[in-house]
């Protein structure tokens, strides 16, 4: 098994964008991952492409106007873990030598799929959908046992929005770059009890694409590769599993999983960027990633550690609140944003001095399970 | 005309309606909905019934339209006596809030009706 870098990442503008077709967002995100990798397309010998609402053949079309044809295409779906998952594809096969440069994107259209202006509800088939469930709904049931378990309050909830805006402001290719007030996190219109409207992710269309190659030959191409020192995917446990909603097996599973390849622990991370769908959510990442111990998430929060300019910045980009949220699309961008980080390159929301960062994803929700899949992802320089 | 939402779910028992689950043979694991072997240690399960009582694990009003509701409307996850934990919606009451760890009884009820047919169901309601 050989080292594998990311020596370019991309991303389209993420917003709402009826009138693109989800394709061409792919393919700015992919040009501008060529292009910050000196990679020209017919360099590209796989490609992993991650989409959620899906048409046939969608890698091949998406490549197909690139100049990329030919090679060995894989179209791969894991929910909000598919970005992660089509990075983890590729990092695999070169780094068992099956190829040594390739392509991962993730790409989605929320305004031209199926649940546009909507929430997200699982199908007719689903147990939990018929009765009235929905994603919100999964995690307003999380929260409220974060209120009842750990004594997190709205206020607490709404302040993970500020800190994510304070950041996305930041951020010029975030949907949101405002800041916003705890007062108006907290008086926008309730969604699912106790999510507001501003805890929640938007609708947003958007790509995002990571060019690999093996270690040994990076140097043809950038002098800033950023390491890959773990890359893990595990499927949720059982719901009967979880002894509450406050903490996913799967989560810690793939945490332990991912440090332990990298050979590092929480502590040495300097960045951080996790799947705050909706804000509540990021307390118990910060637990399951082992920023704080089990029960701590909310001392950690109010520290005041976890924003720019803390110790451990979680979502420096400004989170899916402030980018926006494509399903597929988001677990590569939070990629290129450690990747932008470690490389100095972050710009206004630059983390001083990163060397080691932390990208997650979780994704899925169907009756029976904790959760579909989690992804992690920790990068080094 | 009425019609279970699903089949296999669940029995109306008089007022009360009662949860049609399995619990594993060998190693006592509980499972809803039925199913004829353990996901655990995948030896024969037999049939058992859970409910109606049950405690509020956790709780939500929705204020936005889903497959078969219009908000508001309020889910919750029941436990019931033997440790199982169940989605269901749950009926709010006039003068009652929520609270985690409420008493709480599953009841019939129609979920949704269209086309001449009505899909009959339960609901959670605070004890």
């Amino acid at each position: 098994m050989r080292d594998v870098v990311i020596i370019g990442v991309g991303q389209s503008q993420f917003g709402k964008f009826p009138e693109k077709q989800t394709l061409d967002l792919g393919r700015e995100a992919v040009w501008a991952a060529l292009k910050d990798a000196n990679v020209a397309p017919r360099y590209i010998q796989e490609a992993f492409t991650a989409r959620l609402y899906v048409d046939q053949v969608t890698g091949e079309v998406l490549l197909r106007d690139i100049g990329i044809s030919g090679i060995e295409m894989v179209n791969v779906e894991n929910a909000c873990a598919g970005g992660g998952t089509a990075v983890r594809s590729l990092w695999k096969d070169i780094a068992y030598g099956l190829c040594d440069v390739g392509l991962a994107v993730g790409l989605e259209s929320m305004t031209r799929g199926p649940f546009a202006g909507k929430i997200i509800t699982p199908g007719e088939d689903d147990l939990a959908g018929q009765l009235g469930g929905a994603i919100p709904v999964d995690f307003a049931l999380i929260a409220r046992r974060l209120m009842h378990t750990r004594g997190a309050t709205r206020e607490d909830f709404a302040q993970i929005s500020v800190k994510a805006h304070r950041a996305g402001a930041l951020n010029p290719m975030a949907q949101y770059q405002k800041e916003l007030t705890l007062e108006e996190v907290l008086h926008s219109r309730v969604i699912c009890d106790p999510i507001t409207l501003l805890e929640c992710c938007p609708n947003t269309d958007g790509a995002a694409a990571v060019v690999l190659c093996a270690a040994e030959l990076a140097s043809r191409f950038v002098d800033h590769p950023i390491k890959i020192l773990a890359s893990v995917l595990r499927s949720g446990s059982y719901a009967f599993e979880q002894a509450d909603l406050t903490s996913f097996e799967v989560g810690k599973k793939a945490a332990l999983a991912a440090y332990e390849m990298a050979g590092v622990g929480p502590g040495d991370l300097d960045v951080i960027e996790v799947h705050d769908a909706f804000a509540p959510e990021e307390l118990v990442h910060y637990e399951d990633l082992g920023l704080c111990a089990h029960g701590d998430a909310l001392a950690l929060l109010r520290s005041h550690d976890t924003e720019l300019g803390g110790r451990c910045p979680v979502n420096p980009s400004g989170g899916l609140l402030s980018l926006g949220h494509p399903p597929s699309a988001s677990g590569v961008r939070n990629i290129c944003e450690i990747a932008l980080q470690l490389r100095g390159h972050a710009g206004a929301r630059q983390v001083p001095g990163a060397k080691l960062g932390l990208a997650q994803m979780i994704g899925g929700f169907a009756a029976g399970l904790e959760a579909g899949a989690c992804c992690i992802h920790i990068l080094g320089r | 005309m009425e019609q279970p939402f699903r089949a296999g779910i669940f029995a109306v028992n008089g007022q009360y309606v009662v949860l049609l689950t399995s619990h594993c043979k060998n190693c006592g694991q509980g499972f809803f909905p039925r199913r004829q072997h353990c996901l655990k240690c995948g030896a024969a399960t037999r049939e058992t019934e859970s409910g109606p009582a049950g405690r509020l694990f956790s709780f939500t009003t929705v204020y936005m339209p889903t497959l078969h509701f219009k908000p508001p409307y309020s889910v919750g996850l029941i436990e019931l006596g033997d440790g199982l934990r169940v989605f269901s919606q749950i009926a709010k009451l006039p003068d009652r809030e929520f609270t985690v760890g409420m008493e709480m009884e599953a009841r019939p009820r129609i979920l949704w009706s269209g086309d001449g047919l009505a899909a009959s169901g339960f609901e959670f309601i605070p004890v």
